[in-house]
């Protein structure tokens, strides 16, 4: 029996009312809640629509329980995904071929910040520029951040382990504002360290940007926007 | 589901030798096939089934094409090739241990 779209958008509701916050689990709760309903009124001409969903939702997910376990488990995983490619793809940059690209920006990182009397300056102003172009990279996905006022949960887990990188490199790259009076900038290991800082927050703006095309390409073909 | 200290081990084998079988399918069409094979006496839940095709997804065993149906959007999960050969590995282990078993709890039907 096909329910009507009275019915189905009461069932949407009612997941929706039900902590699922993120679009990818509601999708297929959505289906799968539907078809039990389409059965159970089928196989139960006596029982209301109301009560077939509150039966679908019981006898499938649990009363106490309900969507939530399901909600956390597909967090966990995601967030467990993100870690695996990022430290994958990190990793790549310290092998071969990908490791030239390293040691080049390293090394051009830290011959141009000899040339600088005090580094401090154009150091606060590279971190910045990278600062400035992973914003914009942020927002580059956000057509696929949320769908029908529900997070997609790849986009989310991906924007906010890379929000979390950017936050150490810039916060890291503070000590160039406020230790003015009390660094020596010009020392050799101030500059290996500013060189370090620097080499890592544009491998991993380059990761970001690497995973969060795959990511969209991916959702393209799962989400319809 | 059913006798479910029994079964839990078993689930994702289960459900890769239905995708195995069947090439793709979505998550209540499982529910309702295993309900089929075994006559109503093993009953997988959602909360069970969903959790279990995640991991599996997220292991790379399994992978998803989503489509349209009536409207809505539908998941389907299919075996990658790590999963069809990780599904053989699994049933020659799940046959074994129900040999085993048959051999504690009914010595002379194992012979």
């Amino acid at each position: 029996m096909k329910l009507t779209a009275e019915q189905t958008t009461y069932i949407e509701n009612y997941i929706k009312k039900n902590d699922i916050k993120y679009y990818e689990v509601y999708m297929e709760i959505l289906d799968h809640m539907i078809l039990s309903v389409e059965d159970i009124l089928e196989n139960d001409k006596e029982i209301s629509f109301q009560d077939a969903v509150m039966k679908a939702k019981v006898e499938g997910f649990g009363r106490k329980k309900g969507f939530s376990g399901l909600v956390l488990e597909k967090q966990k995983l995601a967030q467990k995904k993100v870690r695996d490619i990022n430290f994958r793809q990190i990793k790549e940059y310290f092998t071969f071929p990908k490791i030239t690209l390293t040691l080049s920006v390293f090394i051009l990182y830290y011959l141009f910040i000899s040339f600088f009397e005090n580094p401090a300056k154009p150091n606060m102003i590279a971190i910045a520029i990278v600062g400035f172009v992973a914003i914009f990279q942020l927002f580059y996905s956000r057509k696929y951040r949320k769908i029908n006022k529900l997070y997609v949960l790849k986009t989310q887990t991906l924007n906010s382990s890379y929000l979390l990188a950017l936050a150490g490199t810039q916060v890291t790259q503070a000590y160039t504002i406020l230790g003015k009076e009390s660094i020596d900038f010009n020392h050799v290991l101030m500059r290996l360290f500013m060189t370090l800082v620097f080499t890592f927050s544009l491998i991993s703006l380059l990761v970001f940007i690497e995973i969060r095309k795959k990511t969209v390409e991916e959702l393209k073909t799962q989400i319809f926007v | 589901m059913k006798n479910s200290q029994l079964y839990k081990g078993s689930l994702n084998t289960i459900i890769m030798k239905l995708l195995e079988e069947n090439g793709r399918m979505y998550g209540y069409e499982i529910t309702q096939k295993v309900k089929e094979i075994t006559k109503g006496e093993l009953n997988i839940t959602e909360g069970a089934l969903y959790p279990a095709l995640h991991k599996l997804e997220a292991e790379d065993l399994l992978d998803v094409e989503v489509e349209k149906v009536d409207n809505r959007l539908r998941k389907y999960y299919k075996l990658t090739e790590k999963g069809t050969k990780e599904t053989v590995n699994r049933l020659t282990e799940l046959e074994e241990f129900i040999k085993n078993m048959q051999s504690i709890v009914n010595p002379k039907l194992s012979y």
